[in-house]
């Protein structure tokens, strides 16, 4: 079946990296089983969310289930 | 952006396999049209039902005009349509960022997640009607499974089922992990990067 979603025309760029942005880079391919432009990729659609719904007046918070005090994320 | 895919569903009628298209982020107006025709089929579905014909009201009824206008302008949310003789016969919803695998092997690993996925109701024989065009399902998974490869992802998807579109993903070799409570009790199934490998073949 000829289905082929997401293989739209793309655009290249170049991305220079400091020695430890690009070591957490490696170590998040390794983690994650992905390629660094995949991991970037995704690193991008999880930032867009993350403005949109803070532009959108809701706030992100982490916590446990131990802690139960929350630590509000503040997007730059 | 908008993107479209050649595809192939089954016409039930003439029997034999004819030309569709998948479209990849559908706009407004596709979602509209096809949120539209399917309300008016089932309204008028339940019209003639009142007059002795079969129909029965779909477990859940998702309102995907509404779904797009929530969903089109985030990355991590993709709206897919497969549209067949100038109707919209299957939508789908899926998302790459809150999901993780939950299979020991590809355990916490990123997935696609398909959130919710349709045929329109005169393609589902569970509402009592003939169904017009088969293999919607298919093309939904294959194109999740192109999704998750095209975003590094090698394949993996994973969703819930309700309960009776179980059988179709058994069927297909999908993992059945069991019910989520967390999920109002629907199964979760997962395919892995090997299940995706050998889907279609």
């Amino acid at each position: 079946m000829n289905v082929r979603p997401g293989s739209t025309s793309k655009k290249t760029m170049t991305l220079n990296l400091t020695d430890a942005e690009m070591t957490a880079l490696e170590q998040l391919c390794v983690d994650r089983d992905m390629s660094k432009t995949a991991i970037l990729r995704q690193a991008l659609r999880l930032y867009q969310l993350i403005d949109e719904r803070v532009k959108a007046g809701e706030k992100v918070f982490f916590g446990d289930d131990l802690d139960k005090e929350k630590k509000e994320l503040v997007v730059l | 952006m908008t993107a479209t895919y050649g595809v192939l569903l089954h016409d039930v009628q003439l029997g034999k396999n004819v030309s569709a298209l998948l479209t990849e982020r559908v706009s407004g107006a596709y979602a509209l049209r096809g949120h539209e025709t399917w309300e008016d089929y089932r309204q008028a579905a339940m019209e003639a039902a009142r007059e002795g014909e079969a129909y029965v009201e779909p477990k859940v009824l998702w309102n995907w005009s509404a779904i797009h206008k929530k969903f089109n302008r985030l990355l991590p949310h993709c709206l897919f349509g497969v549209e067949c003789g100038d109707q919209v016969q299957g939508f789908m919803l899926t998302e790459s960022d809150k999901h993780r695998c939950r299979l020991p092997d590809q355990d916490r690993k990123a997935i696609v997640y398909i959130q919710s996925v349709q045929t329109a109701p005169w393609n589902d024989i569970r509402l009592g009607g003939k169904r017009r065009y088969r293999g919607v399902g298919l093309v939904m998974l294959s194109a999740a499974i192109a999704q998750s490869r095209e975003l590094g992802f090698k394949g993996r998807i994973g969703l819930h089922a309700i309960g009776s579109a179980e059988s179709f993903y058994e069927r297909h070799g999908l993992a059945c992990l069991g019910v989520d409570a967390d999920c109002n009790g629907y199964k979760y199934y997962e395919g892995s990067t090997a299940w995706a490998d050998d889907f279609g073949r």
